[in-house]
């Protein structure tokens, strides 16, 4: 639960998003489908897509641990076509990067060569390219082990704007998100259906259910992405402002300083659009969220 | 992008409403300021003073409101009504009251002669024991009635306001009967708005499927009887042939911003579907929260047009009848500031938007290209230009940059008018009368162990 904070804290103030400070101007924006958008406002004296990043680690005392990998992510293979989410879950924090393959190059082994100094990747796996973006996720088990045992691939499904997700490791590949994604206001129609199919939320049961899965202070944004997972389904509300990114990040308890951080800091990210996902299952009438994840551009 | 829907901007530019004082001797259950009535403070005096003064030069407003709280016991009434009427600056002072102090005939009588000519009176109930269950004060009904009986035989304009909640639900029709002899020109209907209870643990929220059938035949009496109807933050859907009485308008109000940042957001899942989505609000988010979207409740009005969200709200005019389209009085000096450019490089200046934050000028190039230069209070906060009043920005560009010699167009059109306003902004120019006049003091100090008021979350009770 958010408590106002009426003192600031230094450590409050955003982190320069690169070791040398630069101007957004000129950063090229897009969303977690990696679909470019304009900045909302001229980008001059504003942060950039990467600062909440920088400071979601530093708040979570994780910084100094995995900067220097996402910086060598950042100046090398990652330039341009990565995104970060730093997920805030009940069993423990996770940061995730999703790296674009338009070329469908082998991307992994690149990977590990930039972050082979820190951790390595799915040594197990064979990289064959054959993806469109590839997903790791870095935490504790990571930071303890160096290694990131398994990778995911994100393909285009075969209906439109769908997507497949493939966990690949050591004991195999098995699809673990089936996702899709629609203008969220004009195709409500499409979503919809998929939002109430679900397998892990009775909506013929309680109707009201359904409130408290398709969020009404997150709708008001570009794109759904309505997602089908194991014994949980979630919802990537795509293109949010920072007022509502502001409201999300209170509301899913993300930590306190970043919340106060996006809010006094609101007119530096108010150019940018912010995507974030809220994972749900029902237990007994109740709607639960077992992790939510802040995404933006590396 | 989030709508206007998600700010809740409309605004009537010509009604401004003056917060007196936050006490009051009722202590109604819905209350949407009953925590902030500990907290809040009115406007300062020599504020409101200063921004009579300066409707005096501008002539701004046509009509000043006086609320609360109840503003019936506040010491210094008659001075608010006096500067208020010796301006001659409105055409209409009006008071939000419960009604109750009217019972006296001699204190009626005295805010009549003070100027006082519109009374906006307050029935939650059709009988005593509905109002004073609602009211918590027992004898409150019946002071209401005998105040709306004083104020009946004084002449002056009576509208009556009426909050739905699941307690009066069930007998709304009868509250028109009720108001009935007292020959009210309006009755407002304003669906209950959880601010200080998002998660309604008080049970105050009706259902729509409750609650709009009975809102329905409520109008239809009130329309037999001949008293006209405004209901707020129903949806238009829900109404049936009294769709036209949806009226989500709301006047400058000068309260404390902590007010705003609590006021209820709305959202519908038909927004982009239906005729009314740019006007409706649909269902706030707390109802939303508790009973869901209302899907299939909901019935969109089909649509004619195509749908692209809006990026501001819309200018939704007066209340005055017949002048529904009416624009801000002051919107001449705005649309000044940039006359000439869009001339000059072949474009047309396709509204000017003015708005509590922002004035908003929308270029049209043709071909569907557009962009809009926004004013907003001169600050230190990032700006492509300032001007004497105002940070100067462009935003929300539709157009096909591909399309030959565009963007320079574009770039030219937003440079001279960003040029334009700062050669022609004379300084001091406000955007919001409101703004600057209820500060940080307006605010009493919270007890260090107070509970703080509850920040519209979302989260589950």
């Amino acid at each position: 639960m958010y408590t106002p904070t009426t003192v600031e804290n230094p450590r409050h103030r955003l982190a320069s998003s690169a070791a040398a400070p630069r101007a957004a101007g000129g950063e090229r924006l897009f969303d977690l489908a990696f679909a470019p958008y304009r900045p909302l406002r001229p980008t001059a004296g504003k942060a950039g897509g990467d600062a909440l990043l920088w400071q979601a680690l530093e708040v979570a005392g994780a910084r100094e641990r995995w900067e220097p990998a996402l910086r060598a992510i950042q100046r090398g293979v990652g330039r341009g076509r990565t995104i970060w989410g730093a997920a805030v879950g009940a069993a423990q924090r996770t940061w995730r990067l999703r790296v674009a393959n338009p070329g469908r190059g082998r991307l992994l082994e690149a990977l590990r060569a930039e972050v082979g100094p820190w951790f390595s990747v799915a040594p197990s796996v064979e990289d064959d390219g054959a993806y469109d973006v590839l997903g790791i996720e870095l935490n504790e088990e990571v930071a303890a082990s160096g290694r990131v045992a398994a990778v995911s691939h994100y393909l285009r499904g075969a209906g439109p704007g769908t997507l497949e997700v493939w966990e690949v490791g050591p004991a195999g590949r098995r699809r673990v998100d089936e996702v899709l994604i629609a203008e969220a206001k004009r195709e409500i129609s499409v979503t919809l259906p998929r939002i109430k199919a679900s397998r892990v939320v009775d909506f013929t049961g309680d109707r009201s259910l359904l409130g408290r899965t398709l969020i009404p202070e997150l709708f008001a944004c570009r794109y759904l992405h309505v997602c089908r997972r194991g014994d949980a389904d979630a919802i990537v509300y795509s293109g949010i402002n920072v007022d509502q990114l502001t409201w999300f990040l209170a509301r899913f308890d993300h930590p306190a300083a970043l919340v106060d951080l996006a809010r006094r800091q609101r007119e530096r990210l108010d150019h940018l659009l912010f995507d974030v996902e809220v994972v749900y299952r029902q237990e007994s009438a109740a709607i639960v969220y077992p992790e939510t994840t802040l995404y933006g551009n590396l | 992008m989030e709508s206007y829907k998600g700010r809740f901007e409309p605004t009537r530019f010509e009604d401004l409403t003056v917060t007196v004082d936050f006490h009051c001797h009722s202590a109604c259950r819905f209350c949407i300021v009953q925590e902030g009535m500990n907290y809040y403070k009115g406007v300062p005096f020599e504020l409101y003073e200063a921004a009579v003064a300066d409707n005096r030069r501008a002539k701004r407003y046509r009509r000043v409101t006086f609320t609360g709280g109840e503003v019936t016991l506040e010491k210094r009434l008659f001075d608010y009504i006096d500067i208020a009427r010796d301006s001659q600056s409105f055409e209409h002072i009006r008071i939000q009251t419960n009604g109750r102090l009217f019972a006296d005939r001699a204190f009626a009588q005295r805010v009549v002669d003070a100027g006082v000519d519109e009374f906006f009176v307050s029935l939650h109930g059709h009988d005593a024991a509905t109002q004073d269950y609602i009211s918590q004060r027992p004898g409150s009904f019946d002071e209401a009635i005998r105040g709306l009986e004083n104020l009946r035989e004084l002449g002056v304009c009576i509208l009556t306001n009426t909050v739905l909640t699941t307690l009066n639900e069930p007998s709304l029709a009868a509250i028109v009967d009720t108001v009935r002899p007292f020959a009210p020109a309006r009755m407002e209907w304003w669906n209950y708005l959880p601010m200080e209870d998002y998660a309604d643990e008080l049970g105050l929220l009706s259902p729509m499927a409750k609650l709009a059938p009975s809102l329905r035949e409520a109008l239809a009496r009130a329309r037999d009887y001949g008293i006209e109807s405004a209901v707020k933050y129903v949806p238009r859907c829900l109404l049936g042939e009294h769709g036209e009485s949806q009226d989500n308008t709301q006047p400058d109000v000068v309260i404390v911003e902590e007010f705003y940042d609590k006021y209820p957001k709305f959202a519908c899942i038909h927004e982009a579907s239906c005729e009314h989505g740019d006007t409706c609000l649909g269902l706030h988010h707390p109802y939303i929260t508790k009973f869901g979207w209302e899907e299939e409740v909901l019935v969109p009005f089909p649509r004619e047009t195509p749908w692209r969200e809006p990026e501001y709200g819309l200018w939704v005019g007066s209340d005055r009848p017949g002048e529904g389209t009416a624009i801000p009085t002051d919107q001449p000096r705005w649309a000044g500031l940039v006359v000439g450019v869009a001339e000059r490089h072949r474009a047309r200046l396709a509204n000017v938007m003015l708005q509590r934050r922002a004035c908003v000028y929308r270029f049209e190039l043709g071909e569907g290209a557009t962009v809009d230069v926004l004013l907003t209070a001169r600050s230190e906060a990032p700006a492509l230009a300032r001007s004497a009043s105002f940070n100067l920005q462009y935003r929300n560009l539709q157009a096909d940059l591909s399309a030959r010699g565009l963007r320079e167009r574009l770039s030219a059109l937003v440079e001279d008018a960003i040029q334009t306003v700062i050669a022609r902004d004379p300084g001091g120019m406000h955007l919001d009368a409101r703004k600057g006049l209820v500060g940080d003091d307006s605010v009493r100090r919270r007890p260090r162990r107070a509970k703080a008021l509850r920040v519209l979350d979302g989260s589950e009770p």
